[in-house]
């Protein structure tokens, strides 16, 4: 199955690393957001 | 010290558990691909047996002196089995040899359950578990059985709950939640246990930590709940059903039937499983020829009916309804709300869409996955705490451009929206979904493996998947350090009570001041009061019928009903009155003064008290 030998990545596999980083980099910054609302949340309280 | 007392508790527990699990499995010969999957069916299947001995013992008036002698008997005598699983367990182990990425994944998983069990260390303060899954066992155990209270989760499914009885009883109110941790713990094993035959260990490390992290692990691993059981049941169930599918012995059909019968049992979402298995059942019959399947699949099907039943024959019994109080509007049930039942007008609940719009645009990696309730009642600011973590949505989805797709991999991708699309139309929180999306973690890592044949990549994806999961110990360890001094015993349990939870200051009050009155709790949690022995009854506004606030239009009705049943104070939690049922909040404001007369105050709860007569 080993395709390392490939100097440039199949276009759906370049896409499915974009998408990943992607959801993964967007998730980070939400995560960080709803973090810091909870924290204020929980020390407004 | 009550802490090492809980834990003692659940580990006998679990190991006893295991123990009689793998002697019934040896019994009926079935056999196992490794000990590590023969471990996780044995503990499920003897922690489900366990349950089902304490509802019989409670149904029938045992829970005394006898029925413990007979517990105690039974832990003795399977002494023998729980020596020989140990020995087993230490001859196949291995001292382990890490590759750097899974020693990272590892040592993640460490923090973040060492954070979850110092978290479970600490007096409970959860919703939940002070309104029911303690409670309950509290009242059952001194009362010496299982019957109705004025309390909606006193019926329906009641397995989990069972097994806090007996550590309640040889424990303490810590152990419960340990013991929600060792479901976890369970749920993550099996899921390791599945994926390890079917990826590297590099990704059966990465399926694991993306389950053991999930923020939503977080939240709820440390508590005494019902999710993880139910969880840990429907991934075996998922495990045992594509074991079937693969090799066609009956053993496994009948597993998962017995798997998802003790998650019928656990709760409601139970029964989703069972249509699902039903589902799978149904693809395999349609597509094989062989007709011997029909019978097996007959006796699976009855199997996981006959051990989820006594729950739901109880509830009948008892309410007239055997899914108590849901569908109350077709099926005559008692004990429910006029509200309920469609005998009164149905109550608008407050809708804070301007404010739940702005958490929708905050949250919507939780809402993308966890359909929060923006159905019926907008959003809720639940936000960081519901999420099952950011590798899910960004693995799963991928499956599709790495070809070949195996066959259990799009049975957990359909498992996971089939169980969503069931739970979200009608009670949408997201921690219902749980038991459905648990297989999809072993998809990630199978996606997530794909990455590597392509060696350019492994560096990226393995980053990113480490990023992503270090920001996730966040929420594992700040709870951790809010209750690090109270779980090691710096702090005393009643300055932390007095300090964390909102209900234990009145309920120390009340326990003090009125003790022999009786008392109404207008709000849900009531397990610090009876903790505290003040005999107090809950009233849930919109759900029970013991005070039906939907019944009465004129705070009159409302006064005569409280003093016709003999009540002589009124605790009224009125955050979540205002929150929660307005129309019961203003009834009891407009009672402040003509019937109630207000005696004090802590927080966010008033204790009223009932005089005599109007005059």
């Amino acid at each position: 199955m080993s395709e390392a030998t490939h100097s440039h990545l199949p276009r759906n596999v370049s896409g499915a690393l974009v998408w990943f980083c992607c959801v993964a980099g967007a998730f980070l910054v939400l995560f960080g957001v709803s973090i810091i609302y909870f924290i204020q949340k929980s020390y407004a309280q | 010290m009550p802490g090492i007392i809980a834990i003692a508790a659940v580990f006998v527990m679990v190991l006893a558990a295991a123990a009689l699990g793998r002697r019934v499995f040896r019994l009926a010969r079935f056999e196992f691909d490794s000990l590590h999957s023969e471990i996780v069916f044995s503990a499920a299947l003897g922690l489900g047996i366990f349950s089902v001995l304490i509802f019989i013992a409670g149904i029938t008036g045992g829970y005394n002196r006898f029925s413990a002698g007979a517990g105690l008997l039974l832990l003795f005598l399977l002494v023998p089995d729980a020596t020989i699983l140990a020995r087993d367990i230490a001859r196949k182990s291995r001292p382990p040899v890490f590759k750097p990425f899974q020693a990272l994944m590892l040592a993640f998983m460490i923090i973040a359950l060492g954070s979850v069990l110092v978290t479970a260390l600490a007096p409970p303060i959860s919703w939940d578990a002070t309104v029911h899954h303690i409670k309950l066992p509290l009242i059952w155990l001194s009362d010496g059985h299982m019957h109705r209270v004025d309390d909606l989760h006193s019926n329906g499914p009641l397995y989990s709950v069972m097994l806090n009885i007996p550590l309640m009883a040889m424990a303490n109110d810590i152990a419960p939640a340990i013991l929600h941790f060792a479901w976890m713990i369970i749920c993550g094993l099996a899921l390791a246990a599945f994926s390890r035959k079917r990826m590297g260990t590099s990704a059966v490390y990465l399926a694991a930590a993306i389950f053991f992290l999930m923020p939503m692990s977080a939240a709820l691993g440390s508590e005494a709940l019902a999710d993880f059981p139910v969880a840990a049941y429907a991934m075996l169930a998922f495990f045992a059903f594509v074991r079937w599918w693969e090799c066609g012995r009956k053993q496994w059909l009948y597993i998962a039937g017995a798997m998802v019968g003790f998650a019928l049992g656990v709760k409601y979402t139970g029964v989703y499983l069972l249509l699902l298995l039903a589902a799978g059942i149904a693809a395999r019959l349609i597509t094989s020829a062989r007709r011997e399947l029909v019978g097996h699949s007959v006796i699976a099907l009855l199997l996981a009916l006959a051990i989820g039943a006594p729950c739901y024959m109880r509830s009948a019994v008892i309410t007239g309804n055997p899914v108590y109080p849901v569908l109350a509007n077709v099926i005559p049930t008692k004990y429910v709300s006029a509200a309920k039942t469609g005998d009164a007008p149905a109550v608008s609940v407050p809708k804070q869409y301007p404010r739940d719009i702005v958490n929708l645009v905050l949250f919507p990696v939780n809402y993308t996955l966890s359909f929060a309730e923006g159905i019926t009642r907008g959003p809720r600011a639940e936000g960081v705490i519901h999420s099952p973590g950011g590798l899910l949505l960004a693995l799963v989805p991928l499956i599709i451009v790495f070809a070949p797709v195996p066959a259990w991999a799009v049975m957990a991708v359909l498992a996971a929206v089939a169980g969503m699309m069931l739970v979200a139309p009608i009670n949408p929180l997201p921690r219902y979904a749980i038991p459905f999306f648990i297989p999809c973690a072993a998809v990630a890592g199978l996606v997530f493996e794909r990455f590597f044949w392509w060696k350019s990549l492994k560096r990226t994806v393995a980053a990113v998947a480490c990023i992503v999961l270090a920001a996730q110990l966040v929420p594992f360890i700040g709870r951790a350090a809010t209750r690090i001094a109270v779980a090691t015993g710096v702090e005393s349990r009643e300055e932390y009570l007095m300090k964390r939870d909102d209900i234990y200051p009145m309920a120390r009050y009340v326990a003090k001041n009125i003790p022999t009155q009786k008392t109404l709790f207008v709000g849900l949690r009531v397990y610090h009061f009876l903790g505290l022995h003040a005999d107090v009854t809950m009233a849930m506004p919109l759900h029970q019928d013991v005070v039906d606030f939907p019944l009465y239009t004129d705070p009159q009705q409302l006064l005569g009903r409280i003093r016709s049943l003999g009540f002589t104070y009124v605790v009224v939690n009125e955050d979540v009155l205002s929150k929660r049922a307005r129309f019961a909040f203003n009834l009891i404001g407009e009672l402040d003064g003509h019937g109630l007369r207000r005696v004090h105050r802590e927080k966010k709860l008033v204790l009223y008290e009932v005089e005599r007569n109007n005059s």
